[in-house]
């Protein structure tokens, strides 16, 4: 009897604290109800509980009692629980749970935060749509794959044309939306790189096949984890149109001010410069030498006896003789020389970088080309050719009454000669 | 005799509650509502015998929850919105704390758990259980939400010492088909 007890308390104990415990109850308590009840409910605490600290609420608890009981509810709780996890993840956050403690406030606080932050997504996505919606500049969200619609405002439709049942599941291909491939391509190499892209003109072709232009402020972004791009395209085809025929005037206003100023300075009979041209190049020059010593001269050229040929053949035959004249003098100077009309039948250049021998050279060439020329119903005229050098700063006036002055004894000397008058 | 029904259930029995206990009000203790059901439960067991005893209470209750149906919730469709009615509505009566384990409606399957069931908990350990009358009340209320027939059996209870009753609804037409394919 002894022996039976201890041993009854000896297998209580292993069932109870043992990792691993016999299939059956020993054959010596088989005839014993109470020992037969102790071994299923210790079993069966064991196996629930497992079941339980593994998550498995599925398992049928066996047996009853008190200790089962507890086992049993704390089932249901966990159940209940999942049931109601369950519900909040679809979105029902009148979920509340009790009589659960510090459990209980826990998951209670959790589900009004989640609907609060879930409520503040919801406000964020209706302002978004809002603004999207109402945005008065046409906006549009595409794929970045395959450039698919997937959403676009009013202003969007107003702009290309289409209706909105036009463009539902359309590709930018299917619509012909972009008018050239470069501009295009140049748009998405951006766009993949900095993400984002200001301003970008774009040409886009509209359903009736108009030409818009448009300034495309674009963004890549993320909905469900696939990339799209969000587009505020602004209209600017009228702008571009006003601009062009601005261009355009401001590019005819240079030229109607460029030919003026050529006009100006030319002399309407013989189409070389005229004095205006010739004291204005003469006092830059004259200022240039202030910042090097590099000569200039001035040579004033007139025709000999030019008087006579107006009397003798008339004013107009004395004009195609100052342009044949003029001719003459401009085929035989050189590239960086500057001639000009002084006046009546007196001409003038001015000779940069040439010194008073340089000039010299020049001038007897021009007076032979002159003496051998036949002029148009005139015959042989001669010219008188006066110089003055510099190599310091003087004034237009000084160098010009100098070269007159050597002018004025090439006349006295007879003409048809080069007098020469150094300033240095 | 059926002619001659004295007491055929409606709302109005319950009567004008504000107007006859002023004083007292619409609270009595638990005491005395299991005073009556287990006194009406002997009585009728030792006129009818056991089963049908089990019968007239499951009916008793199917008949109050239709009417508890009919004039406790507001009208839905929507499972979870019944539930949260139902939960509150019991909860708020004393009748006991509802719980969802789990609901498929598809399935046509329900399993509730009432604690501290206004019926049986804290009753002594026996071999049954003991809540037909809460069984009765549950079937007519998925019945009237779901307008199908269904059968609701009490698994566990507090009186099997299982300290929450645990009920499991399950779609009568479900079960047919289901039947028929097999
Ligand atoms: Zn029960």
């Amino acid at each position: 009897m002894i022996d039976y007890e201890k041993n009854g308390i000896s297998y209580i104990k292993k069932v109870l604290l043992g990792t691993a415990i016999p299939d059956a109850i020993p054959e010596e308590f088989l005839d014993s109800k109470e020992m037969k009840d102790i071994d299923e409910t210790i079993r069966s605490i064991r196996t629930s509980m497992h079941a339980i600290g593994n998550g498995d609420l599925s398992t049928k608890i066996q047996g009853s009692g008190h200790t089962i009981g507890v086992i049993k509810n704390l089932q249901a709780t966990l159940k209940t629980l999942t049931w109601q996890t369950k519900r909040i993840a679809e979105g029902d956050f009148s979920q509340r749970t009790d009589f659960l403690g510090e459990f209980s406030k826990a998951f209670n606080t959790m589900t009004i935060k989640l609907e609060k932050s879930i409520q503040e997504v919801k406000d964020t996505k209706e302002l978004f749509e809002m603004v999207f919606t109402t945005i008065p500049d046409a906006t549009m969200i595409i794929s970045l794959e395959q450039g698919k619609l997937f959403d676009f405002n009013k202003a969007f439709c107003q702009l290309v044309k289409y209706s909105k049942t036009d463009l539902l599941n359309k590709t930018m291909v299917d619509i012909g939306f972009f008018k050239e491939t470069l501009q295009e391509n140049a748009w998405y190499q951006e766009l993949r790189k900095n993400n984002q892209c200001y301003n970008t003109k774009i040409n886009i072709v509209s359903k009736e096949n108009n030409l818009i232009i448009g300034l495309f402020s674009s963004k890549i972004i993320y909905i469900d984890d696939v990339a799209y791009i969000i587009s505020v395209i602004k209209d600017i085809t009228e702008l571009h149109k006003i601009e062009e025929k601005l261009i355009l005037s401001e590019i005819k206003y240079r030229l109607l001010a460029k030919e003026m100023k050529a006009l100006s300075e030319t002399d309407k009979l013989t189409q070389i410069y005229n004095r205006v041209k010739l004291d204005e190049v003469l006092y830059n020059e004259l200022e240039r030498i202030g910042l090097s010593t590099n000569p200039i001269a001035l040579m004033i050229i007139d025709i000999d006896d030019f008087k006579k040929v107006n009397d003798q053949f008339g004013h107009q035959v004395g004009d195609s003789v100052l342009i044949e004249f003029a001719n003459i003098l401009s085929q035989n100077i050189r590239e960086l020389d500057i001639l000009g009309r002084w006046g009546g039948e007196e001409f003038m250049i001015i000779l940069p970088f040439t010194d008073l021998d340089g000039s010299s050279i020049i001038a007897e060439k021009l007076r032979k080309s002159i003496a051998n020329n036949d002029f148009v119903g005139v015959g042989h005229l001669t010219a008188s050719f006066g110089i003055a050098a510099t190599k310091e700063r003087t004034t237009p006036d000084q160098l010009a009454s100098k070269a007159d002055k050597a002018l004025y004894e090439a006349k006295h000397l007879g003409k048809n000669r080069v007098c020469s008058y150094s300033l240095y | 005799m059926e002619d001659k029904r004295k007491y055929k259930f409606s709302w109005d029995l319950i009567g004008d509650i504000q107007l006859g206990r002023p004083n007292l009000g619409n609270t009595t203790r638990v005491e005395v509502y299991r005073l009556l059901q287990f006194t009406f439960r002997d009585i009728i067991e030792l006129n009818v015998g056991k089963e049908q005893t089990d019968r007239i209470f499951y009916d008793a209750g199917k008949l109050a929850g239709q009417e508890f149906y009919k004039h406790m919730l507001k009208p839905t469709s929507d499972i979870n919105e019944f539930i949260s009615q139902l939960q509150a509505a019991l909860r708020e009566l004393g009748i006991g704390i509802l719980r969802v384990e789990q609901v498929d409606m598809d399935l046509g399957e329900l399993t509730l758990t009432v604690a501290e069931d206004l019926d049986c908990s804290g009753l002594p350990e026996g071999e049954e259980e003991i809540c037909t009358y809460d069984e009765g009340f549950i079937c007519a209320l998925i019945e009237s939400f779901t307008g199908i027939p269904f059968t609701v059996k009490e698994v566990d209870c507090w009186c099997t010492g299982d300290r929450t009753c645990r009920f499991e609804a399950h779609s009568v037409s479900y079960n047919a088909t289901e039947n028929e394919e097999q």
